[in-house]
């Protein structure tokens, strides 16, 4: 970013050398210059033809790198640190500390953007993602400003404006040719190598569940319960811990000022949630049926011996303690915590463990119930598909014993619930009471002459849970045309792990399968996001039918440009 | 944090034009929009402003557009890569296979980030003819000469002292080996050819031994990535239309469908039939790990165990986990980190394409072929405080009482310089510091040749006393006082200005007349930077310059031949004064 001229080489020599560096500009050094630019510059134009910049933003993080990498080559985040202004170096002085900050809502000044748009300074997130992109190309992609062309990751339900501010910065800043859009749960489900699956993405401010079904997103069900409401619950277990009288005093009165400086920063509490948190393995490890095909018994018992003998799952009182270092806190100290203490964060922000169901809000419901109520809301095949392809991925997943737990929990629902959505005392004391079921109000139609005929003593159940009727004629239909086909796993509750969206878009575009919206910078800059057309609207029928094939390329008419899912 | 240093930032021009400011879902637009962009206050602590401020040694000039150029609105391109440990100088064409690292020995410490060294595990040769020994023996180990941690501890030892990179990247940490790319793809193909029952099995035969890959295993993202890349591509080509001649461009023949197709045309159409009877209708999902398919195994215990034990100092830091490429919650995950290479990059503008600064190209010297740095062509500005601040004062400024800060204009070219300053009265922002410059019209000689100006004053005094003269009449006086509308120190190439600032009160319980109307809107706490008194002060620099490109004559000679024009440079200054004494 900065330029490369340091302070040693300022020196007045240079300043008054009459050759190079004269304001007078004589005429000699220009024509040379440019020959003997072009001339250097042609190495590096060799790169530039077959490379693909794939970035991925999301709300914490700008990940980028080439296409046909398997990680991302830079990860940056967008936190205050970075924000600083150029040539700002006072966080590398020696005993810089970093201050805790007053904000509206945790982590606020961390986030590119926020779910709720309004009063967010989309031209400050263009500054961010300007500074973010740009340090990525010079410090670890070492790329020069050379036009490229570039896939760009993107949440599934981006809203347009912030698409048209990210799309604004791009162009007019880096000058891509095009830029291609793909959203984020079709690559991660690429990137396991499967066509459907259950997308868990615990992200930053809110976990998304999404059904891919035959690479296209069916559904898509979200809760705020992720990373950043995990991030406070962690911050109020320290907090708590240090200061055991705070919550009461904040509920009296506000002298938060005050106490500014005996409490972990973001930053801190952040740290400790990745490193020392985890989650605890769920109530019903024991008595539920083994259900997962691929992990062999024995290893699951002997996993379960060993948790018990170490008492993973016992008591809380029992666990050891462990001591973490706090070091911005004013003195530094370091807090004593019982180990199952530091599973709690996980347990209140992300399960929900002490508020009843009835009790929750439709967007905060805890990460297994989303889980099982998105699955629940699938088509039965797309379900049974689905749910034998469940793939985590996102900050939240990797605090240990997680994605366990989820699981877990949800073949526990399933085996309460069954799939039916009707729940509640009185639909129990229905099902349980056959005489209830007889005294329902009476319909004309069918029901009426079944009664009639006399079939009173067998309940008729309703007919979602009446036993298919068998068709050998469908059968054999089903027989020969899976003759080919390998067996693919359904029905049963598997987790699968993907290498992560910004892997899937390298993975593509190294294969060259063109994105259904891909935007040509020409077209961006006369109409903007107004001149998009709809999905429908333009001919991608075949390229959605087929978007793994090169069938996807010939049907894109590119004479206009379609956002895609964003438009 | 107690002391403060005063700074100056310049915004570069080119911020005007990039994106507008818009809030979305805002009530009513600001009343500021109605003006016209020049009568706007830049206001140095919106969000916004951090972005388009740098300091004046960030900052270009292109001699072409007359303009300030910041790193926001140049072109890079790139001279070398090298490496910054062994200076080793990487060609352009193997940057990208090497993944922007360097491939020889230098790594970094993955703790902390030093760099390491390679050291036998061996004690060195002792007694008669130690010196003759002249190669150590193996194994050999990186060491961290600062942390003093060494690859032995996550069990990784190397046979050679030299090529560590390919040495490490054989090996897993506790030292079992890795399967590198090259068997992998191997494995592919020996699989390839079985299915397709071609009667290879001679050939795998006389090879070495087939290496038998787990269906099961846990894969690294590089080769779960380099399976799944194999088996896309196997499925495209299986599931690719027979048509596939008909495309154009090179995705029609970039594409293994179309290559089968056009060697199925001259051989008879063999090789094309036996795909098709074997092709399915659309590509399946991968089906074991040889495919990239990952089974979660969802074993968290074993970590969850380890935190338990080992607790808090055997995790890695957010730090440490950030130069890993895979997820390393524990310290015994951590690899050494292979240098990620630099670069030097010549700059041009973005608008005329002229070069603006282009470094040597040998990775040892820091010498430039063209550098047009802002400093060589905008007077610098410097601050300090009028009244020499007592050691035993505090540094801090104190609210509402006038402090006076001195402003020495520095002019770098070989023309003076007619500067005029522009501020607004009240800084904007919630706690507004009131802002007099005393004279904000003045002129700032030319940057003359030392020499001439001691050789002209070298009758009178010597030169450096020269300099120092002061014009002013107080400047015999011992305590003078700055008066409005006069420079208060010139020199052969400077001017200095008196600013007065009333710093505010940070008190947020000030009673209602004293309070501003962002104070009335907005009446939170004080907030990070706000006991900061920053001043935005607009620079219009003004200038008779040689016209560029023409004219070979030095700033000094030829006067009155050159054609001379006039030039105009405006943009918008952020001076740090000092901090604000908050109680």
């Amino acid at each position: 970013m900065s330029a490369p001229s340091g302070p040693a080489h300022r020196s007045v020599a240079n300043i008054r050398s009459p050759t190079s560096a004269n304001p007078g500009a004589p005429a000699s050094p220009h024509t040379p210059l440019r020959n003997i630019s072009s001339a250097f510059g042609s190495p590096s134009s060799l790169r530039a033809e077959e490379d693909t910049v794939i970035l991925e933003l999301g709300s914490r993080y700008l990940r980028a790198g080439f296409a046909g990498d398997a990680v991302p080559k830079a990860i940056i985040d967008f936190g205050p640190e970075e924000q600083r202004r150029a040539g700002d170096y006072s966080r590398w002085e020696l005993g810089y500390k970093r201050e805790r900050r007053e904000e509206k809502s945790w982590g606020e000044t961390h986030e590119l953007w926020r779910p709720d748009l309004r009063g967010l300074d989309l031209g400050l997130v263009g500054d961010k993602i300007d500074r973010a992109v740009r340090d990525a190309f010079t410090k670890y992609l070492l790329i020069d400003s050379r036009p490229r062309r570039m896939s760009l990751v993107l949440p599934s339900a981006l809203p347009l404006p912030l698409l048209s501010a990210v799309l604004n910065t791009l162009f007019t800043n880096f000058q891509p040719p095009t830029i291609s859009l793909m959203s984020a749960p079709v690559l991660s489900t690429v990137a396991a190598g499967l066509r459907s699956a259950l997308i868990v993405d615990v992200g930053w401010a809110e976990t998304v569940v999404t059904g891919v079904y035959e690479f296209r997103e069916v559904q898509c069900t979200r809760s705020v319960r992720a990373t950043k409401l995990f991030g406070e619950a962690m911050f109020r277990l320290l907090a708590d811990d240090l200061d055991p009288t705070r919550s009461e005093k904040e509920s009296s009165e506000k002298n938060v000022g005050t106490k500014k400086n005996t409490l972990p920063t973001l930053e801190e509490c952040e740290e400790i949630a990745s490193r020392m948190a985890w989650c605890k393995p769920g109530k019903y490890v024991e008595t539920r049926k083994l259900s997962r095909g691929l992990t062999p018994v024995k290893e699951e018992d002997e996993l379960k011996v060993s948790m018990r003998s170490l008492n993973v799952s016992g008591d809380p009182d029992a666990g050891s303690m462990v001591s973490i270092p706090l070091s911005s806190t004013n003195p530094p100290q370091s807090v004593l915590l019982p180990f199952s203490k530091l599973a709690e964060p996980c347990e209140t922000a992300l399960f929900a463990t002490g508020t009843s169901a009835e009790d929750l809000d439709d967007e905060e419901l805890p990460l297994h119930l989303l889980v099982y109520r998105s699955l629940l809301h699938l088509p039965v095949d797309v379900r049974s598909i689905c749910m034998s392809r469940i793939v985590f991925v996102g900050g939240g997943t990797l605090i240990p014993g997680l994605r366990k737990r989820v699981l877990d929990e949800v073949a526990n629902l399933i085996d309460e619930q069954k799939w039916d959505p009707v729940r509640g005392k009185a639909v129990d004391q229905y099902r349980s009471n056959p005489k209830l079921q007889r005294t329902k109000p009476r319909q004309p139609g069918p029901t009426e002459i079944l009664e009639a005929q006399g079939v009173m003593e067998t309940p008729i159940p309703s007919a979602a849970l009446v036993e298919q009727e068998h068709d050998p004629i469908e059968e054999q239909l089903k027989k020969e045309a899976a003759k080919g086909k390998p067996l693919a796993e359904f029905g049963h509750l598997r987790a699968v792990d993907s290498l992560g969206a910004w892997s899937g878009g390298s993975l593509l575009s190294q294969l060259k399968v063109p994105a259904i919206s891909m935007v040509e910078r020409e077209q961006w800059l006369q109409h903007g996001a107004a001149g998009a057309s709809k999905a429908t609207d333009i001919n991608v029928v075949a390229a959605h039918r087929q978007s793994m094939g090169p069938g996807a390329f010939k049907s894109g008419d590119r004479s206009s440009f379609t956002l895609g899912l964003w438009g | 944090m107690a002391s403060f240093t005063p700074y100056t930032y310049f915004q570069c021009p080119c911020t005007d034009t990039s994106t507008p400011t818009r809030n979305l879902g805002d009530e009513q637009p600001p009343e500021t929009e109605e003006n016209s962009d020049d009568e706007r206050t830049f206001d140095p602590r919106a969000p916004r402003s951090n972005y388009s401020l740098y300091p004046l040694e960030h900052l270009f000039y292109c001699e072409d557009c007359h303009q300030i150029r910041c790193p926001r609105c140049v072109l890079d391109e790139i001279v070398t890569w090298y490496c910054p440990n062994c200076l080793f100088e990487v060609p352009s064409s193997t940057v990208k296979s090497e993944g922007n690292r360097c491939t020889r020995s230098c790594f970094q410490c993955p703790i902390c980030v030093a760099p390491l060294s390679v050291s036998s595990l061996e004690a060195p040769p002792e007694g008669l003819g130690a010196e003759l020994a002249s190669q150590q023996n193996g194994p050999f180990v990186l060491n961290c000469a600062y942390c003093m941690w060494s690859s032995k501890e996550t069990g990784i030892q190397f046979e050679k002292p030299n090529g560590i990179f390919a040495q490490l990247a054989k090996i897993k940490n506790g030292g079992e080996p890795i399967l590198t790319a090259k068997d992998r793809r191997k494995d592919r193909e020996e699989r390839k050819r079985d299915f397709s029952g071609s009667s290879a099995a001679e050939e795998s035969q006389e090879n070495e031994a087939p290496i038998n890959l787990d269906p099961n295993e846990r894969l690294d993202p590089e080769s779960q990535f380099s399976n799944l890349k194999a088996f896309y591509q196997t499925q495209m080509a299986e599931s690719s239309p027979v048509s596939a001649l008909g495309f154009t461009g090179d995705y029609g023949y970039g594409s293994p469908g179309a290559l089968s197709r056009i060697m199925g045309l001259y051989t008879g159409g063999s090789y094309a039939d036996k795909k098709s009877k074997t092709k399915s209708g659309t590509m399946r999902e991968a089906r074991d790990a040889l495919e990239g398919l990952q089974i979660d195994p969802l074993s968290d215990e074993d970590a969850i165990n380890k935190l338990r034990t080992e607790g808090w100092e055997s995790t890695a830091s957010a730090e440490q986990r950030h130069e890993q490429t895979t997820h390393t919650p524990f310290l015994s995950d951590l690899r050494p980190v292979a240098y990620l290479l630099r670069t030097k990059r010549s700059k041009r503008c973005k608008t005329c394409r002229h070069i603006l600064s282009k470094p040597e190209s040998k990775v040892q010297t820091t010498r430039f072929r063209i550098r047009l740095v802002a400093l060589n062509y905008i007077p610098s500005i410097i601050i300090k405080p009028l009244q020499p601040i007592l050691p035993t004062a505090s540094p801090l400024l104190a609210p509402l009482n006038p402090v006076q800060f001195l402003l020495t204009f520095k002019n770098p070219l070989f023309d003076s310089v007619k500067v005029t300053l522009a501020t607004p009265a009240k800084t904007p922002g919630r706690f507004p510091t009131k802002v007099t410059v005393l004279c904000p019209q003045f002129e700032v000689g030319a940057n003359t040749d030392v020499w001439d100006e001691a050789l002209r004053d070298n009758n009178t005094k010597s030169s450096l006393s020269g300099e120092k003269r002061r014009t002013k009449a107080e400047a015999s006086e011992g305590q003078h006082q700055a008066e409005a509308g006069k420079v208060w120190e010139r020199g052969r190439n400077w001017v200095s200005v008196v600013v007065e600032v009333v710093p505010p009160s940070l008190r947020i319980e000030d009673s209602e007349w004293l309070k501003s109307e962002e104070m009335k809107r907005d009446g939170g706490e004080v907030r990070d930077g706000e006991e900061v008194v920053e001043i935005p002060v607009f620079v219009r620099v003004e200038w008779e310059g040689e016209v560029g490109g023409e004219d070979s004559g030095l700033g000094g000679g030829g006067k009155d031949k050159e054609v001379r024009e006039k030039r105009e440079l405006a943009y918008w200054c952020v001076l740090g004064l000092g901090k604000v004494d908050v109680d």
